[in-house]
């Protein structure tokens, strides 16, 4: 009799075409690993983790003085606030948001003393999420260091802050009650007051600090006083007639107030009762106006933002042209800063010295973090959309371009800021293209005619691989995708849709693959949509790649999220 | 001849299953990190199907090539064509032809192989083993078989 082992020992053509065909199989994958790109992950992760995501906020808050800056960006695990003494040209960590329970307005740089000596933030003492309990911290305008801690258990998402003078502050809650904080003579910070009863109604905006002993603010067409020893609010202006748009208090106690009509705008200064003789105030002077004050302006021509800075003279408006990208901007005295990066780097924050005309950059990005990664130049074009309307794009070619080769392409129509998304497109091979908005909302509703306009253009392209053509989106780009595809079918192989707006369900022969980038605790979309479109998507032959990240909002808020997003579209193009 | 015959068909059976075991576990781990869909028939999730799949076709497999008894290796490769042919007609009958595209995706990708003929070659090899098991059944060693197992 022969035993079991032998007899299997025996079967050596059967175990010889068993070792064959396992070792074909796993060769074949490793055959395919092996033709990767190299460093790819790395090179993912690399350009994840500048952060910057292009739609994050990453909000900077100079001082009035230009001596410093306060500035948010995405850190590990949320978004962090730091500040920047110019003397120093050093940056500090202040504080942290988490990104699991983010909201907005639970920290906030709430604004600088007029003197720059302070400036207050409004900070989660409690820092999970849950139940709010908030305080506002006071920083040192010189150094950063905290000087003042305050329990701000009436601060809310609506409340409103001022600074009255370099020793108090007043802010509101969400019912339009105030509380009025002092440094006490020990040097300790203090609630002084604070007034139960609501001062104003729900359709209040612009609290101002008129003097130190009273604050004023807008209702409607009406600006209204609060003074604190009375305890009384009254009406200091109304027009039934015109607008008010705004106000602001001039330094000598008068208003100065933006209105409009039907022939256009003008400024009215207003001494307000108390500083008039008149009961009622006095008009001092009205001024048409289509030059309201300093002021800087953001538009794209020809596919380059520029700056138009109007400094409340009669001179010629400053203009200013960036090659690069903008995410955000403040102007403060002859100085413009802005957070953004030239064409061929990383985010950092820039300084435009309106005298002068130079730029500098006072926080880098990342550039030295970046070993296996190339930052990819994109290119400057103009084309016609499907409506004849000229129309700018950018277009990043692979890096290691062979002029023989075709590459596959991404197109989209999105706000021209920082992502890295293109970025890691042209690392992994492939062309980006997309036509350029200004702003988010500007033009967002030509992204069918738009995108339609580019993948014209660019597909008379030698290089461009017409097979493999994938359309990009972010949140509410992807509502009208599916008409470029009804126009159009079967010019897409597939689609990228981040944290979409609405997932239309295309037939495979349409497109056959969609990435898909999602977050748990997105409020916009909820993830049962995905899972729900993952299911329809299968039915139909797509295969959906989904990411769905634990903690996740509509946005991006640390640099973990960006990261692991950026590694995951990596993957799915290396899979196409 | 007819022994060798059976013989060559347990030995690439084996192997057929082996590959397409291999392949599958292949295609679950290269899935790893994204959501996968729910199986329409089954209601469970593809990695599921795919590591329960994968399993048996392994086991099947082992038996084909190291196994003594031929009836079990018969019944085991019917059983298994069938169930597989079986499931995919269930999912076409559920939700279409190109549903093995959205399923089965992994796989397709892991190899860079376009879905269709992913699907072909998983169909051919199951065809492939429905047919050789049932003419094994139905040749004389089949019937030496069935005495065998009289006896």
């Amino acid at each position: 009799m022969i035993s079991p082992l032998k007899q299997m020992a025996s079967n050596r053509t059967g175990l010889c075409l068993a070792a064959v065909s396992v070792l074909f199989v796993v060769g074949w994958r490793l055959y395919i690993i092996a033709g990767e790109p190299a460093h790819w992950l790395a090179i993912a992760s690399e350009l994840g983790s500048v952060g910057h995501s292009e739609y994050s906020p990453h909000n900077i808050f100079p001082s009035p003085d230009n001596t410093c800056l306060l500035y948010e960006r995405e850190t590990e695990t949320g978004i962090g606030t730091f500040f920047y003494g110019v003397a120093s040209d050093r940056s500090k960590f202040l504080f942290e948001q988490k990104e699991v329970g983010y909201s907005e307005w639970r920290s906030r740089v709430l604004g600088w003393a007029r003197d720059s000596s302070l400036v207050a933030c409004a900070v989660p003492a409690n820092l999970g999420p849950g139940m709010p309990s908030e305080e506002i911290v006071l920083y040192n305008g010189a150094y950063g260091d905290v000087v003042g801690r305050v329990p701000a258990g009436e601060y809310a998402g609506y409340s409103q802050f001022t600074w009255l003078s370099p020793q108090s502050f007043a802010y509101s809650s969400h019912r339009q009650t105030l509380a009025v904080v002092k440094q006490q003579p020990d040097g300790q910070w203090a609630q002084s007051h604070f007034y139960e009863q609501p001062i104003a109604g729900p359709k209040w905006q612009g609290l101002k600090a008129y003097s130190p002993e009273s604050v004023v603010w807008q209702e409607g067409r009406a600006i209204w006083k609060f003074e604190f020893d009375s305890a009384s609010s009254t009406k200091i202006w109304d027009s039934p007639t015109n607008k008010l748009e705004s106000f602001a208090c001039a330094d000598d106690g008068n208003l100065r107030l933006h209105c409009s009509d039907k022939k256009g705008q003008y400024t009215i200064l207003f001494a307000p009762p108390g500083k008039s003789a008149d009961p009622k105030g006095t008009i001092l002077s009205n001024v048409r106006d289509h030059n309201p004050g300093r002021r800087a302006r953001l538009s794209m021509d020809g596919g380059l933002y520029t700056f138009t800075i109007e400094r409340g003279t009669n001179s010629e408006p400053t203009r200013f042209v960036w090659e690069g990208m903008v995410e955000n901007y403040k102007l403060v005295g002859d100085e413009l800063y802005f957070t953004g990066n030239r064409a061929s780097g990383l985010p950092g924050i820039w300084q435009y010295d309106i005298n002068l005309k130079t730029v500098r950059c006072l926080v880098p990005g990342p550039e030295e973090d970046l070993k296996y990664a190339t930052v990819v130049t994109p290119s400057l074009g103009i084309c016609t959309n499907a409506r004849e309307k000229e129309i700018s794009y950018h277009l990043w070619q692979p890096i290691n371009f062979s002029p023989g080769k075709k590459y596959p392409i991404i197109i989209g129509q999105t706000h021209y800021t920082w992502s890295s998304f293109p970025q890691i497109a042209a690392n992994d091979g492939y062309y980006f293209a997309t036509v350029d908005r200004a702003t988010w909302a500007n033009d967002i509703n030509n992204w069918p005619e738009d995108v339609l306009g580019l993948y014209e253009t660019l597909v008379k392209h030698t290089n461009i691989d017409t097979n493999r053509v994938f359309f990009y989106t972010f949140s509410a780009e992807a509502l009208d995708t599916a008409q470029v595809l009804n126009v159009k079918p079967g010019i897409c192989k597939g689609a990228i849709l981040i944290v979409p707006g609405a997932v239309p369900i295309w037939s495979s022969e349409q497109l056959s693959k969609v990435f898909i980038a999602g977050g748990l605790d997105d409020d916009l979309i909820r993830p049962k949509v995905y899972t729900n479109y993952l299911s329809e998507a299968a039915k139909v032959g797509i295969t959906l790649r989904l990411i769905l990240q634990p903690g996740v909002q509509h946005l991006p808020n640390s640099l973990a999220t960006e990261r692991q997003r950026a590694q995951q579209f990596a993957r799915f193009l290396l899979e196409n | 001849m007819q022994s060798k015959a059976i013989h060559w068909f347990f030995n690439s059976a084996g192997a057929l299953l082996l590959a397409s075991a291999t392949a599958i576990v292949v295609g679950n781990v290269a899935g790893v990190g994204w959501v996968p869909p729910h199986d329409s028939l089954l209601m469970i999730s593809m990695p599921i199907v795919f590591w329960i799949v994968g399993a048996i076709e392994m086991a099947v497999g082992l038996v084909c090539i190291f196994g003594t008894k031929d009836c079990l290796k018969f019944g085991l490769i019917l059983w298994l064509a069938t169930a597989f042919l079986a499931y995919q007609i269930g999912l076409f009958w559920t939700v279409g032809l190109r549903s093995f595209d959205g399923y089965w995706g992994n796989v397709a990708v892991a190899f860079h192989v376009p879905p269709d003929t992913t699907r072909w070659i998983l169909m051919a090899m199951f065809i492939y083993l429905l047919i050789g098991s049932v003419i094994s059944l139905l040749w004389p060693p089949a019937s030496k078989f069935q005495k065998d197992t009289k006896g």
